[in-house]
Order: C-alpha cells, then structure tokens, then sequence
C-alpha cells in the first residue's frame, strides 16, 4: 500500500496540483473538527442557534426548512455529532486520500447544507468549497498521494 | 509467531477478569470449607439433574423434531422457533411464567432444576437433532431398508454413535447450569445456594472479596476439570443428509406443544394482569422508546463486539491444542466478579456503559459460544487450511478465502444470539450502568417497586426488541449469502 | 462501498469514544454544576420520589443533579467504594441502620446538623449519629390478604402453625435489609439461643428465603405464599393505585421492628453545599410528602401525614428501639444463620 501511495506519482502525476488542494483542503477540515471538538460545540445548541438564526433568511426549500425546525433543533445533539463526524471523515479522507470520491460527494451535501445555515459573509466561501469538492469528486482526486490508488490498481470501478 | 501471539492475546483477553481481581483484591482470602462444600454439592446436584432432565426431555422433543425435519418443513420451522423462544426471552420473563403456572412452585433444588429444563429443552432438541442428523445418515437408510424398528436401531446403532455427542451435549448443559445465577437466586429459596449464589452473597456482604474470588477460581477449576473429563472426541460426521423421520416421533412434537402452550399460557396471563395498567406506562412517556432503541442500540454493540472477536479468532488458522483445551473447559468467573472487575477498571461515566456491558457479555459467553459448536465448525477446516498452507497461502489469504466465508454464517448466529441475551439482560446492566436506560432495567425497577404486573406488560416489548434483533441478524445473513452466491 | 462504509462507521465510532473519553466537565461562568446522587433503583426509577424531587431542586439551585443507581443499599455500597470518588459522588441516599456501621468503616462522611430537624418521637434515636440523615421510615410486620381468612393480630410463635406451612415468603438477611431485620428482630425478642431455635423451626415452615423484598412480594402477589414481611405500609399502596382493599399488614403481638432510611454526604464530595440543600429539600415538609407518597413509607417530620392516607395507616403501639448494631456483630449473626440454613438443606 505504501509503495503504491508513492507510486501514484508516477502514474497518476497530473493529479499532483489537486492532491496537494485536497490535504490542504483536509488540513482546513481537521482544524475545524479539532476547534469544534474542543470547544462546546456538541455540549451546548451551538448548531440549534444556528438553524434558528440563519434559517428563516436563506434560500432553502420549504421541505427542509420545515425537517431541520422540527426534528434538527430538537435533537440538536445527534446533529451536532453526526455534522462533527463527517466533517472528520472528510479531513482524514482527504488528507490520506481514502474513499476520496464518496466522501467528496458526502461532503458536497454537507457544504450545502452549511450553505443554507450560515451567515450571508461565509457564503463565498462555502460556495467555492462546494465546487472544490465537485472537482475531487470527478477527478478523483485520491488517486494520487492517496491510498485509493492502491485499491484502484486492483479493483477499479467508479467509486475509486 | 504471529499466530502463536495472537493465540496468547485471546487467552489473556478470556483470564483478565481473574488477573484484574487477583491484582486489585486484597484480604485474607480465607474461606469457610463446610459452606464451599455445601455450595459445591448443591451446586453439581443441580447442575446433573438440570442436564440429566433437560436431556431427557431434550431427547424426546428431538424425536419430534427429526420427523418433521424432511416431510414438514413448515412445521419444523414453528417446532424449532418454538424451541428457541426460551432462549431469546429474558431469565426474569421465564421466571415469571414458569412460577405463575405452576402452583404451588417448589422452591429450592427441584424449583431451580425446573426452570432450566424449560429454558433449555429446546435449545437440547436442536442440537441433538443436528448431531442425529449427521451422526446417523448414513447408518439409518440402510437399517430401514434391512426393516429394523426404531427401538431396535436406537439400541443397537443410535446410541452407541450418539453417546459421545450426548455426553458432550450433557457436559455443555452441566457447564451452563453450574455457573447459572439468576435461576438459583430467585427460585433457590435460601435451600438451593450454589458456589454462583454464595460469590453473589460474599460479595454483597462484605468489600473484602477475597473469598469471593476463590470460590471463583474453585468454580472455574471444578468445571475445566469435568469438561476435560468428558473431551473424547465425537464421533465422525457425514455430509450424506439422508431422511431420519422413520427414527422420530410425533410424542416429541406433542411433548414441544404442551411445555411451550403452558409456558405461554402462564405468561399470558400475568401480561393480562398488567394490560388493567397500562395507562401507568404514560409516566414513561418516550422514555420507552429511548429505552426501546437503546437495548437496539447495545445489542448492535455487542453483535459487532463478538463478530470481530470471532473474525480474530478465525485469524489463528487451526486452532492450538492449549486454546482448544482450553476454551472446552474454561467457564468465565462469576457475572458479579466479572462485572466488578470491570467497573474497577473502566472509567465510570454512563456512555462507558455502552462499552463494558458489551465486553462484560463477550467475556461471560464467549466459552459457551465455542463450545456450543463454533470451536468444532473451526477445527473441520483445518484441513483445507493445511493444504492452503502447504501451497503457499499467507495467513490473511486463508482467512479471507477460506476460513472466513466458511464460517461468516454460524459467527453470525453466535453473535446474534449474544445480542438477543443483551436486549433482554438487566443483571449485568444492572452494575455496570448508572441509570435505567434499557428495556430490561425498567423492567427490574417495575419489579422492584411493587409493579410487577406492569414488569409482565413491558416484557413483552422485550421480547419484540430481542426477537427483532435476532431477525436482522437472521436478514443481513440472508442477504450476504445471496450477494456472495450471485 | 464497503470499504465507504467501514470507514465511516470507524470514524463515527471514534468519535463517539473520544467524545465519551473527553472531560465533559467544562465549567465556565454559565455551566450548571452537577450534582451526583447515589440511589437505589426503586428512588430513582419514575415511580420513586427521585424525579420529583430532582424537579423541584433544579427548579430553585441553577443546578444539575445526576442520578446514579444501584439495585439496594449493599450494591451501592460496594459501587461507592469501587467509583465514589472516580465519579465524584456528592450524596448517597438509601442506607439502612444495619450499613451505617459499614459505611462509617469503609469510608469518611461528612458531619451535618440535625438539629433543626422536627423529627416524629419514633424517630429521634434514629438521629444519634453525626453523618447520616434519616428520611423516611417503616415498620416491618406480615401482609395478607383479609380474604385468607387468617387472623389479624398475630404472634411470631403462631407463624409455626400448620395453616402457615411452606406460606411464609421472608427475605434471604445476606442479600436484603428486610431479611435482616427479621433475623434481628427475633433474636431481640427471644434472646439468642432461643431465637435461633426459632430460626431452626422457621427454615422448615418458610416457603422460601428470597434475595430480595421484590422476590418475596412476587410471590406473595401471585399468590405462591399467605403471607411476606413487608411493610405496614404495604397495603395502601395497593388500596391508591390498584383500588384494592384486600391486603392488610397484621399487628404482632411483640414489639416490631423499624426500618430507618438514610442519607449521607462522602467526604470527597464536590459540591457539598449543594447537596446539603438537597438534603434540606428531602427534609422539608414539601420532600417528605413526596417521599411518603413515591416510597410508601412513613415521613421523619411531624404532622406530614395529617389529612393524607397515610393518617390511617396503623403504626403499632409497640415498636422495638432502633439499635445500630456492630460489623461484627451482624457477621457473627450471619454466619449462625448461614449455618442453620446449611443443616436445614443437608
């Protein structure tokens, strides 16, 4: 596995530019999760502030609006967790380059729906994000500097 | 040698309960012979009638089993869910049933004797019916056709091949029933104590549980030794399945019937008690359904807790001849000594409870699961394992390839069979948890505050969170068979 | 996608164990100080008084309180010593007299003031100690059912009796408090010798010795035996919640035996004041209606009862002094009757 993470290089070489985008973008991931983990992010309603705040003024759909008041506020802690716990998978999934397509994809959906919940000054940002995740995606960006390439030496298929 | 560390990591892994009470116990350790003695005689008595009786009457409903086996197969697959529902209903729900039908109940010995053989009767069946079916193939087709009677070829042929898996089967029972606690507990009565019920009193009465650990340790050495006394061998199997059902008996059908139609009848009736106060339950408002989800959520825990413990095992290739001695003889230390031993040694906060009643009931069935068939499934690979090895196979080849789809199904079983007992547990929750946050706790704190009418009620939802554990158990085994055969 | 999954499924899990590991006790400014209460699992199931009185308490301390169970008084004993201080106890409610000795050698408390206490007259020798605050209490005597047709006043000689034989449900006195009490009781009324004569008769005239009061009322209730030791009251429970006026507690010829309630604060509490103002609560007259109505057992303050269903509830006149008797002296006692029981079974 090791010798393949190294010789992806070799194989995969016009990937380099997006593998090093993808750590960093990885990196910033980890940051988040250490920063949020730390904190009090999944002891107080920091993400039931969230959807009350921002919520009412953004553009999502009326079906969602309604299924995070009503069921998200209330059980904040799940959501905190589970928001917590792919905003991880996405950090070690990029930094290692592990199942990168399906996490990038995972991470579009969050990206968008942070999208939805955050204040109007992060919105760039995010919608940058969520065009950065597009292109791992479709490039597949864990196929160079990445464990993914090892499994697609041998298994091939989409999700690789 | 990184079989033989393994192999030597799961040994230590099984004996740390013991190491960790040996470590942190301190005291005389000093205990009284003419009490152990008694406790030791109660104990055995108890434990070779339960096995004798459950035996017996296993038997009899094996016989039924086997006729429907080929010719009624809808029929024997009710039989055997029929047989199986002691298994996957909570100790206390037996209890309860068992004592509301019969009374006066005799409390004592012959109480103890017969809520085990209800408990166990089926599970009896099964097994013998299994051995049956692989010991006798080959001999019974040709017995029928040279016209032998049934009484004839049991006597001459059935038994003879049978007796080894019999003593087997007999020797597991002993095991399971010698180190039984909560059947001895309630139904004993104060006249049935055995070496179980005194750790349990030894260390309730007293923070020195020194004595406690020795009686343990006597516990355990007492059964390796009869266990290792009964490990001959079996006798050796066919893959011919030919039809037995000349050699069964619809007694044996008649016999599963009234046992399981008075069992459930007896326990109908206390749950009728409690549907008077059913309102009494809103006080419970959702907390049922946390509750409901939680003992989901535990048993999942310790379905994959044991499943990758299996699929370790499965690591070691052909089992070493310490291990396998080994685990045929060892029992676990008492529930209550191994329970302590964990809360001493994990951190005490509630999440932690989702770890360590896990690992408490990896550590307390794991030699019953070996015994119960496991181990033997395991070692009639070794075979193929010897060739794959011969040829060059690494160590995760052969467990990939060959051991473990071969033995993916029955830890499947195991595991889901482990996690059904967890559902429905409230005696190990019990220490190891700090509030009542599954099915089976709220059941015993009903119990213990006057309700118990409403206990029976919520035993229901007990018995429908176990049932559907074992379910999807059944389901994922369903779908991954399809999967690996398309 | 097998390989997705499992790799989600283990960052889930490790996070779950981290988030578990974490020191959750972030106590900034803001942060409710919790406050951890080791009970029994009948006081702090919804049925107990637990709930209520945790309601009550957070209502006015801008505090948490966290309950922690243990099925009786000698597991959670066992519990404390074993994770007390690991999870920080700050009070422990649900010791009998027979533990006060165990938990005053096993461990310090810390010492409170009962002075303000307007305790019943029963009660006051329960308050002869330092540590422990008595609050609730009972009388122990034998339930049936007035439709048995057994005799409403009875002795401890007319258990022996052939009607009563194999009827009897008592308690196992190493594994439960009510059995304890029996045994003690006995052996103050007749005196050593003779009291453990009596004992040797009882094993042959008892149907069972349960682990537990549960047990024994278990089989009680599904009519297994006549009569359980049990309380006095017993029967109201059955009178307000089944609306059944067919049990009855029997008045005993000899003086009977109390059971006493405590509760303590360990030494390495870490938030004391707060669980003395727990501790307050439960002694107040508003607690100790709760703990009468949740527990089913007699408040320590006066005139709580008056104008209750527990105003009728009959406390026999005679009533044996509460003693605190010695760790030896209850091992010694045990051991003797672990023999009995032993020669009655061989």
């Amino acid at each position: 596995m090791l010798v393949a993470f190294f010789e992806s290089i070799k194989y995969s070489g016009h990937l380099v530019p997006i593998s090093f985008l993808r750590i960093f973008v990885g990196y910033y991931y980890l940051q988040n999760f250490i920063s949020k983990f730390g904190g009090d992010f999944l002891v107080r309603p920091r993400v039931a502030e969230m959807i009350s705040q921002n919520l009412t003024s953004s553009q999502a759909p009326e079906w969602l609006k309604w299924v995070l008041n009503t069921y998200m506020v209330a059980h904040w802690q799940g959501f905190a967790f589970t928001l917590l716990a792919l905003e991880l998978a996405v950090a070690v999934s990029y930094i290692i380059g592990y199942v990168v397509r399906p996490i990038a994809l995972i991470a579009v959906m969050t990206t968008l729906l942070m999208i939805y919940l955050s204040p109007a000054a992060t919105q760039d940002f995010l919608k940058v994000l969520l065009a950065t995740h597009f292109a791992f995606a479709w490039v597949g960006a864990g196929r160079c500097l990445g464990i993914d390439y090892y499994f697609f030496k041998r298994v091939r298929g989409i999700w690789w | 040698m990184q079989r033989s560390l393994l192999g030597f990591a799961i040994l230590l892994f099984l004996i740390s309960p013991v190491i960790f009470l040996l470590f942190s116990v301190t005291g005389g350790f000093q205990i009284q012979i003419d009490e152990l003695l008694w406790a030791v005689k109660n104990s055995f008595f108890q434990s070779f009638m339960s096995a004798f009786f459950c035996l017996f009457f296993g038997f009899i409903a094996a016989l039924g089993l086997i006729k429907t086996h080929q010719h009624r197969p809808a029929i024997h697959a009710v039989l055997v869910v029929l047989c199986l529902i002691p298994q996957f209903i909570p100790v206390v729900v037996v209890l309860i049933s068992v004592m509301n039908g019969l009374q006066p109940f005799p409390m004592g010995l012959p109480g103890i004797i017969i809520v085990h053989v209800v408990s166990y009767f089926g599970m009896t069946a099964i097994l013998i019916q299994n051995q049956a079916q692989e010991v006798l193939s080959q001999t019974s087709q040709a017995a029928q056709v040279i016209g032998s009677s049934r009484f004839m070829f049991y006597r001459k042929i059935g038994f003879p091949l049978l007796r080894k898996d019999l003593i087997l089967i007999f020797t597991y029972l002993t095991a399971v029933f010698f180190s039984s606690f909560s059947v001895p507990l309630i139904v004993g009565g104060g006249r049935g104590t055995t070496l179980e019920v005194l750790i349990f009193e030894k260390m309730r009465l007293s923070s020195d549980w020194s004595p406690a650990v020795i009686l343990s340790l006597v516990q355990t050495a007492l059964l390796f030794v009869l266990s290792f006394l009964a490990i001959k061998g079996r006798a050796k199997f066919s893959k011919q399945q030919a039809s037995l059902s000349w050699l069964g008996s619809y007694a044996g059908v008649f016999l599963i019937l009234i046992i399981m139609a008075a069992f459930f009848a007896s326990f109908a009736s206390a749950v009728v008690d409690g549907l008077s106060q059913i309102g009494n339950l809103s006080i419970y408002g959702t907390d049922l359904i946390e509750a409901f989800l939680a003992s989901l959520f535990l048993a999942f825990l310790t379905y994959s807790a044991v499943m990758g413990f299996l699929f370790a095992f499965c690591g070691l290739g052909r089992v070493p001849h310490y291990l396998d001695t080994f685990l045929n003889g060892y029992i676990a230390p008492s529930t209550a000594l191994t329970c302590f031993g964990l809360l001493v040694y994990f951190p005490a906060d509630f999440y932690w409870s989702y770890i360590k009643i896990p690992l408490a009931f990896l550590l307390l069935s794991l030699p019953s699961l070996y015994r119960l068939g496991w181990g033997e499934k395991l070692k009639s690979l070794d075979p193929q394992i010897q060739i794959a090895r011969s040829l060059g196979a690494g160590s995760f080849q052969i467990l990939k390839k060959i051991t473990w789809p071969q033995m993916k199904s029955h830890s499947r079983f195991m595991s889901g069979l482990v996690a059904t007992w967890v559902c429905g547990d409230f005696a190990i929750s019990r220490i190891l948890s700090t509030r009542d946050f599954t099915l089976g706790l709220i059941v015993e704190s009903l119990m213990t505050s006057y309700r118990l009418s409403l206990a029976s009620l919520l035993s229901l939802l007990l018995i429908l969170a176990s049932g559907l554990c074992f379910f999807i158990v059944l389901g994922l085994d369903y779908v991954d068979n399809r999967k690996f055969k398309n | 996608m097998k390989h997705f999954i499992l790799f989600l499924g283990f960052i889930f899990l490790f996070l779950f164990v981290s988030h578990v590991n974490k020191n959750q006790s972030l106590l900034t400014g803001d942060q409710k100080p919790v406050i951890k209460v080791f009970a029994y699992s009948s006081f702090t199931s919804k049925w107990g008084p637990g709930p209520q009185l945790k309601t009550l308490f957070e209502q006015k301390c801008n505090c948490i309180i966290e309950f922690v169970e243990g099925s009786d008084s000698g597991i959670l004993l066992q519990r404390l010593k074993v994770e007390g201080q690991k999870l920080g106890a700050d009070l422990v409610v649900g010791f009998d007299q027979f533990d006060l000795q165990k938990a005053t050698v096993e461990m310090s408390w810390r010492a409170l003031d009962f002075s303000k206490i307007d305790a019943d007259s029963q009660i006051k020798a329960a308050m002869k100690n330092e540590y422990f605050v008595p609050y609730d209490w009972g009388v122990l005597s034998f339930v049936a059912r007035k439709s048995s047709g057994i005799s409403m006043t009875l002795s401890l000689d007319d258990l022996m009796q052939t009607q009563f034989a194999s009827k009897i449900a008592l308690q196992d006195p190493r594994t439960s408090s009510v059995g304890l009490q029996f045994l003690m009781w006995v052996l103050k009324v007749k005196g050593e010798e003779e009291g453990f004569e009596y004992i040797k008769k009882m094993m042959k005239q008892v149907h069972s010795y349960s682990p537990s009061w549960s047990t024994a009322y278990g089989l009680f209730k599904s009519e297994q035996v006549d009569i359980v030791l049990s309380y006095v009251t017993s029967p109201l429970f059955h009178q307000i919640e089944e609306k059944n006026s067919d049990f009855v507690a029997l008045e005993m010829i000899e003086p009977q035996p109390l059971q006493v309630e405590f509760a303590g604060i360990p030494s390495f509490c870490g938030n004391c004041e707060k669980a003395e103002e727990f501790i307050n609560l439960m002694m107040s007259p508003e607690g100790q209606k709760i703990l009468m109505e949740k527990n089913y057992m007699l408040p320590v303050l006066k005139n709580v009862r008056t104008g209750t269903p527990f105003d009728s509830v009959k406390v026999p006149f005679r009533l044996l002094e509460i003693e605190f008797p010695s760790l030896t002296q209850v091992e010694s006692i045990l051991v003797k009757w672990s023999e009995i029981r032993r020669e009655a079974s061989l």
